[in-house]
């Protein structure tokens, strides 16, 4: 399997996806592929795009997570995700974390956008192909 | 497969959004902005704002993208 990232215009790479929760809530949104993250998160802003209802049952104990110079809360997880690819393959995620922190910092950007973590790559048994001086970026496995 | 078509339309506004990057800063420098058929539809500094807008123009906030425009690109080291 083969899917193409975007470079993004702040020099991250990203995949669009289509996210489908419990087959129940269903949006569009772009993530981050972050290597360096531990966990796959999704931001609080893309969790009051997909209106994805934070259940109780949900709940996590509060994680802080720094991230570029923020640092946010990790409230909640969310479980059995689907994500859809625009070639189509479509991939369970078994966990994905997430942030309803909309803080922001002095002088910083908000952190809007969702992430791919390692947990993600190596659930999937991902390899990351990155070429940017070609803007070349895939995932494959 | 009508979620794939719509994420096609949905990857159509991100790259939209890429090519228009730089414009985009000049005009809604540190604004969240809501993109749709290539087009910005809203913009205001509150995320909440660009939801609620979105919402009465009768568009799902779901399917739609929605950015942050940074005024100076932002380096965020991950």
């Amino acid at each position: 399997m083969k899917i193409d990232l975007d470079i993004l215009p702040t020099k991250h790479i990203g995949a669009t996806v289509s996210v489908k929760i419990r087959t129940k809530y269903f949006g569009n949104t772009v993530f981050l592929v972050d290597t360096g993250s531990p966990i796959s998160m999704m931001s609080g802003y893309d969790l009051l795009k997909l209106k994805i209802p934070t259940n109780q049952q949900y709940t996590v104990d509060e994680i802080p997570v720094n991230l570029g110079g923020n640092s946010i809360l990790i409230s909640n997880e969310l479980r059995d995700i689907t994500l859809t690819f625009l070639n189509k393959n479509v991939l369970k995620l078994k966990q994905i974390y997430v942030s309803n922190d909309l803080r922001t910092g002095k002088n910083s950007a908000p952190m809007v956008q969702s992430l791919l973590g390692y947990d993600f790559l190596v659930e999937n048994k991902f390899f990351l192909h990155y070429k940017p001086s070609d803007n070349i970026a895939y995932l494959e496995n | 497969m009508a979620e794939v078509q719509e994420l096609i339309e949905f990857r159509n506004d991100v790259e939209w959004f890429k090519t228009n990057f730089l414009k985009l800063q000049k005009d809604f420098p540190n604004t969240f902005v809501a993109v749709k058929d290539k087009a910005i539809i809203t913009h205001n500094k509150d995320f909440k704002m660009v939801l609620a807008t979105v919402e009465d123009k009768g568009i799902n906030t779901a399917s739609i993208l929605i950015e942050f425009v940074t005024k100076t690109g932002t380096i965020t080291i991950l």
